[in-house]
């Protein structure tokens, strides 16, 4: 019952928060950014969903690292249509071009360090931007410091997705089994300083 | 005094679980949930409760029919087999008479609140009763399709009692409810195959195949989504809340997609769940 607490209640409040986010829109200057913060938080919605409904064990479908590729992807896309818009189109071809790679290579069953590098690197950049840009918009005064929560959210978004690039390496599942049993609360932290980040700069 | 408080409490609790208080209750808010996006004054209590009071009698009625007319093949299911009426708790007559006085008393209300409502809940409730459970559940499995023309009765209802007549938002709605059936029922019966073979229904993956099963519900998937999203654009819905909607509904469709290419008990099962709440997390947004 407690284990079932602890794993339902948190992916409920992801649930509930992103769902909020969504439907009551953002606060972006472009229509890329509104549908870019639109998709990540859909997907964040719909993986709490799936997890509540089918557990932990859907992570290790093969869709699992694709689905999930999309959150930072997607999140750090609206950041530099908002803060480094010269970037836009750069960047939605890194999106276009990492998220294909992460595809091409899963589903290619091609050698794993190349597997591991295309997410690593992918995941990488997107949280780097992330956790990056949010800083440079405050230092040029294009942003309050609340801005800062999508940093905050950034980091530990990019935390969860390094359990879970550990875990599909199978170096975390047999092993240490507990880390994996804070994702929910990892997820539900990310998305409530991403709002806040987002709603409150 | 006391016992007599305990048998009444024991009857109510019985009488709770022929209803299947879940099914009805997605049901009512179906209902409640095409009235309220009729944009209608909701506040007009009288008619609120009417609805509901009507509806929820009407569609407790069927179940408890539903429920004595199936009760041998309740019995033979292991799912079913511990309902009151399969387990001997409860007569078949008294069970047929507490769904027929709550099917009048449904029908009856609908009467009083509106004609062209009370037509479709009778509607509803004869696809149901007659053409769904007493003809052809035991003969085709095409008779789920009946099963969610019935389905689709409660929301059409509603949505007719707000706007006074039968539009195309209404019957939209009604189709994206007859759309979600086959995604419930056909993942169920896949899920309890041995069962629903065991008890001789005809049902879709004994007559198709899986393949072809897991095929109709990724159809059947896309035109529920593409239905409810379509009444969500026609009834100019929020935009914030139109792309809530999308969002869920894409959820939907992945699942959907998950199941034809890669099945698994647990996917199937999670599809189930994951459609009932779609529909009624669907539902709650039309009537916002």
């Amino acid at each position: 019952m407690r284990t079932k607490f602890h794993y339902t209640l948190p992916l409920t409040l992801t649930a509930l928060i992103a769902a909020w986010q969504i439907a009551a829109g953002h606060p972006g200057n472009t229509s890329l950014a509104i549908w870019a913060y639109t998709f990540g938080f859909g997907v964040l919605l719909v993986a709490s969903l799936w997890l509540i409904l089918m557990g932990l064990e859907v992570l290790s479908h093969p869709a699992g690292v694709l689905i999930s590729a999309l959150i930072p992807l997607s999140i750090s896309l609206g950041l530099v249509t908002e803060y480094a818009l010269a970037f836009t189109w750069v960047y939605l071809g890194f999106v276009l071009v990492g998220w294909l790679g992460i595809a091409i290579t899963r589903f290619m069953r091609v050698h794993p360090p190349l597997r591991i590098g295309a997410v690593a690197f992918t995941h990488g950049v997107a949280g780097f931007s992330i956790v990056g840009l949010p800083l440079v918009a405050l230092c040029q005064g294009q942003a309050g410091p609340f801005i800062l929560g999508v940093s905050v959210g950034g980091a530990v978004i990019s935390l969860s997705g390094m359990l879970l690039l550990w875990q599909r390496m199978g170096r975390l599942w047999s092993k240490w089994r507990d880390p994996l049993s804070v994702l929910p609360w990892s997820l539900l932290l990310s998305t409530f300083c991403l709002v806040i980040g987002l709603n409150l700069r | 005094m006391h016992s007599w408080r305990v048998v009444i409490q024991q009857r109510i609790r019985l009488y709770a679980s022929l209803i299947k208080p879940l099914q009805t209750g997605l049901l009512l808010a179906t209902g409640l949930a095409g009235f309220m996006s009729a944009r209608c004054p909701i506040l007009n209590l009288g008619t609120l409760l009417a609805l509901t009071g009507s509806l929820f009698l009407a569609i407790s009625g069927s179940t408890v029919l539903n429920m004595w007319w199936d009760r041998d093949i309740d019995a033979k299911m292991r799912r079913t087999c511990g309902r009151p009426l399969a387990a001997g708790i409860l007569s078949p007559r008294e069970t047929f008479i507490l769904g027929t006085i709550l099917s009048i008393l449904g029908i009856g209300w609908a009467v009083r609140l509106n004609v062209t409502y009370s037509w479709i809940v009778f509607t509803g409730w004869f696809f149901d009763v007659v053409v769904y459970t007493l003809w052809l559940k035991r003969r085709t499995c095409w008779s789920i399709l009946w099963g969610g023309i019935a389905g689709g009765m409660p929301v059409l209802a509603g949505r007719a009692l707000g706007v006074g007549a039968i539009d195309g938002i209404g019957i939209l709605l009604a189709l994206a409810v007859l759309f979600w059936i086959p995604t419930h029922i056909m993942t169920f019966s896949m899920r309890r195959f041995d069962e629903y073979q065991a008890a001789q229904i005809p049902t879709f993956p004994a007559r198709y195949g899986f393949r072809t099963t897991r095929l109709i519900i990724s159809i059947s998937s896309l035109l529920a989504t593409a239905a409810i999203t379509l009444a969500g654009v026609w009834l100019g819905m929020e935009w914030g809340y139109l792309r809530l909607l999308i969002v869920l509904s894409a959820g939907l469709l992945c699942l959907a997609l998950i199941v034809m290419l890669r099945p698994s008990e647990r996917i199937h099962f999670s599809l189930y769940k994951y459609a009932s709440l779609y529909m009624l997390s669907a539902m709650l947004l039309l009537a916002l």
